[in-house]
């Protein structure tokens, strides 16, 4: 007897639910609204270029990425705060100093540098209204990036570190993959690393970079 | 900037432990040279090898080994290709002597660890530790063309130090990465090179 009364209860309840709950899936996240803020995390490759390259480390680097948080204003344009993060790599075969004795060091050594860098940022949509299968941007980061290199040969080790200034201009393209109360987008980023970053024979480190990225807007 | 070595056991805290060489560390002999300033070798004809070596082991000298006959084949070779000939140290005008050192490092962290690198003293909680051995190689160039002062030195007018992280315990055993680190010393050295040279 008691075991029909629940059964008759839970079925009452979900019976009672189920209205509410079709409605609720109705008006989710397949409902489109315009978005009020974006999420966007993804893969960062980066290349050094100028002394940063020519001095210290060469090639690309292929570990890095990137979360932001962006905050929608008006119809085009957005601000918020992104961290991203890169380590460039080396290892060289034959690697020739001079001391500041006079003397010659050669021999094997590894170098990494790492970049940490929190940015205030800023972006432009080119907002075509419609639905926007494509959305093409500008941005511009400012903020402070801090670098750690180090530079070994067999256990001897050398390491610098800091803090200093980075502007990141970037151009890129949101491409929709799903659309509705919460937006996803593929996000692909090209841009140039611009830093105060100054260490060994070094100055002003730059490079420029690439991202693949999701970008949630809801 | 600073060297630091410290810094290497710091990176070891993230490396992982090993039963060999922590990660960080870059096999291979680094080579350093290095003349006395004002040095003028082109006047000089006659080098004499002393044939012991001088060791050293954690900072505790031990008994002088034998030169490993390969590497008095290669620094004879490569001196003589400079314009050196070599001679009794009575005559010599230039006199070569090698000193060697082990030392052993021992490391630990009491950080990360992963029961999967099997090692014994790797548990977690426990911190890990291991080791790792360094030779040094130092060979140096002495004027002994005149007499030193009394209870003085003779003046060293080059010097060369060879250092690597060890995988062999003995300089016999090592003497084919010797006898490559040494060819490496006299090439970055072509300041040695004497009026007599071919």
């Amino acid at each position: 007897m008691t075991r029909s009364y629940a059964t008759a209860a839970l079925a009452a309840l979900l019976l009672a639910a189920w209205p509410a709950s079709a409605q609720y899936d109705t008006g989710g996240w397949t409902d489109y609204r315009p978005s009020k803020t974006l999420f966007n995390m993804g893969w960062q490759m980066s290349q050094p270029i100028g002394n940063f390259n020519n001095n210290y480390i060469t090639g690309t680097s292929f570990r890095g990425f990137t979360f932001d948080w962006r905050s929608i204003l008006g119809k085009s344009f957005s601000a918020g705060v992104r961290f991203n993060w890169n380590r460039y790599s080396n290892s060289l075969s034959n690697l020739v100093t001079t001391a500041p004795s006079g003397g010659t060091l050669t021999g094997p050594a590894y170098r990494y540098a790492d970049q940490f860098a929190v940015s205030a940022i800023g972006h432009y949509y080119f907002d075509r209204g419609g639905d926007n299968f494509l959305l093409p941007y500008l941005g511009l980061g400012l903020g402070g990036v801090w670098s750690s290199s180090y530079q070994a040969m067999a256990d001897l080790a050398l390491s610098q570190s800091g803090f200093f200034f980075i502007a990141t201009p970037e151009i890129g393209l949101m491409i929709n993959i799903a659309k509705g109360a919460t937006t996803a987008n593929l996000n692909l980023g090209f841009g140039y690393n611009f830093t105060t970053i100054s260490f060994r024979n070094v100055s002003n480190a730059q490079s420029i970079f690439e991202t693949v990225a999701l970008t949630f807007a809801y | 900037m600073t060297i630091r070595r410290w810094l290497l056991l710091a990176a070891i805290g993230i490396a992982g432990c090993d039963y060999g060489t922590p990660e960080e560390v870059v096999l291979g002999v680094p080579v350093y040279t290095q003349a006395a300033p004002g040095s003028d070798f082109t006047p000089l004809r006659t080098y004499y090898l002393d044939p012991s070596v001088e060791a050293y082991e954690d900072g505790v000298q031990k008994p002088s080994v034998t030169l490993p006959s390969s590497v008095a084949t290669t620094i004879s070779g490569q001196m003589q290709a400079l314009g050196y000939t070599a001679a009794t140290q009575p005559t010599a005008e230039v006199g070569l002597r090698l000193a060697w050192e082990k030392t052993t490092y021992v490391y630990y962290s009491g950080g990360y660890c992963s029961i999967y690198w099997g090692y014994y003293g790797c548990w977690p909680t426990w911190g890990y530790a291991g080791s790792y051995t360094t030779g040094t190689t130092i060979m140096v160039m002495v004027d002994l063309r005149t007499n030193p002062p009394p209870g003085g030195t003779r003046p060293v007018l080059w010097v060369t130090a060879l250092y690597g992280v060890l995988l062999i315990s003995t300089p016999e055993t090592g003497a084919p990465a010797l006898n490559q680190g040494l060819i490496r010393a006299f090439d970055q050295s072509p300041y040695l090179r004497t009026s007599a040279a071919p």
